[in-house]
This record gives structure tokens, C-alpha cells and sequence, in this order.
């Protein structure tokens, strides 16, 4: 989920390396992409943009006017992982191989549309899907793992006295507090569902829960300058790997501290702390 | 009713000529000097070369300027040092070319050679 194999262009339209320019350019206007990888006997040489061509001549043979240099990706890999590779190398799309066989190609475009599917419209914030998507690729690189939920008390109650809108103003809210403590990329926000947030750190657990404690005490600042105070239930599971985990599948080893989380988060409503385990 | 100077006046004749040279293999003598811009690149003048005339030309990349690559004859270089060979066929090239171009250059080195014996 989230991969790479999850959005790949396939069959891929191609150039040879013998092609004229002109006949590259014509099927890049013909399909409407901005460029093609370049095959030498059907193995990968090359890619050719739409700016390689506009500075050659149309009669060159595309050997000619390629870029040779190609940075290609794994059918597997996570779309942040893809895009950060197109970032770092400022480049628009990147050809994904398989056994050293061309089987796809993945833009920036791509990558994007689907990343901001997997954006929640409300917050601003990465969906569920997006956060555990994020929770496996930090397990199988061999970090550390900890995940955060929060949960708000007695939400449907203030949708219910103060109104739908008033409740989203305190979602916002809360969120901002969420990505204004996030911003040192060792903690990544995101929406869980309704009134459910997670956090997942490489951190370890003791970092993480004197980090949630701080943060629900702004949650409550920052809704109470909204005009509705909100307290907070925050639950922590993971932090404390001790040696590589081999026992389990990644997904499921993420599901269970997300379940593990949520289940210390209503403990902690229960007892109504500020963060719990 | 067709008169016979009308008939001339719509006459069409064609005027062959015909001139036969022979093709230089490989048609580019000593030197090729290729634009950055230039219809053909390195890269096929690389394949036709090797297909024409294996083995008896090499091609440098060039950073600067108008140029992108330039092919020198192999035997060229045996009498003069690579660098020399380059720098005095990219200076003269400057002068007259675009990105656009590409240089055909005949290139002769004489080696003027004296030598004093005892008699």
C-alpha cells in the first residue's frame, strides 16, 4: 500500500536508442508526457525529456540528446521515498525496474495526486492509511518505533452542545498544535479517524511520552482560545525494540501498537491522565 | 486549330548532368569538429566510424564553447602530443563556428627534421 506498484504507468512508452529526436518528440506530444526511457535492445540506456529535446536537433539519434545517468526505483519502495529521490535529484519521473527490466514508469505528478488522496481535507494532516503506510517503512529500515494516539474526551458531546462547525474549528486546532510540534521530522502527525490522532516517532517511549504530555497541554490551551476547552486522553505503545523484529510481518506488527496505543489512550480517559501506557 | 509555334512554346525538356566523384570513406577526412547543436552528435558519429573505419579515430569530449565532441584521426596523434593537437584545432574552430555546425578539418603535419653528421 502506497508503493510505488501502487501507481506505475504500465506498459511503458518507450524510445530507442537509435530513434531521431524528432520521432521521440512526436510521441511525447502524441501521448502527452514529458518524457521517455530510452531502450538499447530492450535494457534500459537512457531517458530523454522533453527538454533534452528542445535542445538538440530533431535529426540526432536519441543516443545523442538522452540523459545517461538514469536513477531508477524498485517496484517497492514508498511514494515519500520515490518523491524525496525526485526532490534530491531535481528530476520530474523515474523509470521503476524489476530484475533489471524496465515495467513501469512513476512522475512527480503521480506520486503527488496520490500522496494529497491521502491527505485529509479538514486538517491538513495524513490519513490513517498514510500514517501506517509511514509506520511500516520506518520498521523495515530497522528504527525504532513509537506511536502516539490521541483522543479527544467527550467530543460528540461538544458537536452535540456547540455544533458541527465549532467542533471542526477545534479539530484545526488541534491539529495545528500537532504539526507545530512535528517539525523536526522525527515526529510525523497525522488524522486516525473522527476525533482520533497518531503520532509516530523513531524516538524512543520515554522521549515520546514526555513529548505527548507537553503536547495535550497545548491541545487544551489551543482549544480553550477557541472558545471550547478540550481535554485530551493520549495513549503509547512501541519505543522499546531491543533487538531486529523478525516474528511478525510489518503490517501487522504497526497494527498492533496502533492497537496498543488506542487501547492505553482509553485507559488513560478512563483515568482521565493526560498520557498514558 | 493548333499551330506548330504554339506546339514549341509548351515543349519541356529536362537537362540531365551527372558528376561522379568518389565517396571518401569515412567522409570525414582528419579532423570533425561537432556542435553542441549540430544534426548529428557523438554518439552516431561514434557508430558510423566504427562501422566505416574501425578503430582509426577517437573522440574527445569537449566542456567549453561551441563544441561538444571532436574526432581526430589516430595517426594525427602519434605525431603530436593529444593537448597540442586539440588546443591548435579548437582555436582555429572558435573562430568560425556555431553551436549549429558541424567542421570537417584536413589536417597535415609536417615534421621538418635536421641533422648534422660528421663527415
Amino acid at each position: 500500500m502506497l508503493k510505488v506498484r501502487d501507481i506505475i504507468s504500465s506498459p511503458v512508452i518507450s524510445a530507442g536508442i537509435l530513434d531521431s529526436v524528432g520521432k521521440a518528440a512526436l510521441l511525447m506530444e502524441k501521448h502527452g508526457i514529458g518524457g521517455l526511457p530510452v531502450l538499447d535492445n530492450g535494457k534500459l540506456c537512457g531517458i530523454i525529456t522533453s527538454r533534452d529535446v528542445r535542445r538538440s536537433h530533431p535529426n540526432r539519434i536519441v543516443a545523442d540528446a538522452m540523459s545517461k545517468n538514469v536513477i531508477c526505483v524498485s517496484r517497492d519502495i514508498f511514494l515519500w521515498e520515490a518523491m524525496d529521490i525526485m526532490k534530491e535529484r531535481k528530476i520530474e519521473r523515474l523509470p521503476v525496474l524489476e530484475n533489471s527490466r524496465l515495467v513501469g514508469i512513476v512522475t512527480k505528478t503521480d506520486v503527488l495526486s496520490e500522496i494529497g488522496r491521502h491527505t485529509d481535507p479538514l486538517t491538513g494532516l495524513k490519513t490513517g492509511v498514510y500514517m501506517k503506510a509511514l509506520a511500516e517503512s520506518i520498521l523495515q529500515k530497522g528504527k525504532e518505533l513509537t506511536v502516539i494516539f490521541f483522543d479527544i474526551n467527550n467530543f460528540g458531546l461538544i458537536n452535540k452542545t456547540y455544533g458541527h462547525v465549532h467542533g471542526d474549528r477545534c479539530l484545526k486546532a488541534i491539529s495545528r498544535v500537532l504539526n507545530k510540534n512535528t517539525l523536526n521530522c522525527l515526529y510525523f502527525p497525522g488524522r486516525y479517524a473522527g476525533d482520533e490522532f497518531i503520532v509516530i516517532t523513531t524516538e524512543k517511549r520515554e522521549a515520546a511520552e514526555s513529548w505527548a504530555a507537553k503536547v495535550t497541554d497545548e491541545m487544551t490551551r489551543a482549544t480553550a482560545d477557541e472558545g471550547i476547552p478540550l481535554t485530551v486522553a493520549a495513549g503509547i505503545a512501541g519505543g522499546r525494540r531491543s533487538a531486529v523484529r523478525k516474528e511478525s510481518p510489518f503490517a501487522v506488527t504497526v497494527d498492533n501498537l496502533i492497537n496498543m496505543a488506542s487501547l492505553a489512550s482509553a485507559l488513560s480517559k478512563k483515568k482521565n491522565l493526560g498520557a498514558g501506557c | 486549330m493548333k499551330s506548330g509555334h504554339s506546339t514549341n512554346e509548351n515543349e519541356r525538356k529536362a537537362h540531365v548532368s551527372i558528376r561522379l566523384s568518389e565517396f571518401e570513406i569515412p567522409p570525414i577526412q582528419d579532423v570533425l569538429l561537432i556542435g553542441k547543436r549540430a544534426p548529428i552528435g557523438p554518439e552516431a558519429v561514434h557508430r558510423m566510424i566504427e562501422i566505416l573505419s574501425p578503430e582509426q579515430y577517437e573522440i574527445f569530449e569537449v566542456e567549453d564553447g561551441p563544441f561538444e565532441a571532436v574526432v581526430v584521426r589516430k595517426s594525427l596523434a602519434r605525431m603530436l602530443t593529444r593537448e597540442k593537437l586539440l588546443n591548435i584545432i579548437l582555436e582555429e574552430g572558435y573562430k568560425v563556428a556555431a553551436e549549429t555546425s558541424v567542421l570537417k578539418a584536413q589536417v597535415n603535419v609536417v615534421l621538418a627534421i635536421n641533422v648534422e653528421v660528421e663527415l
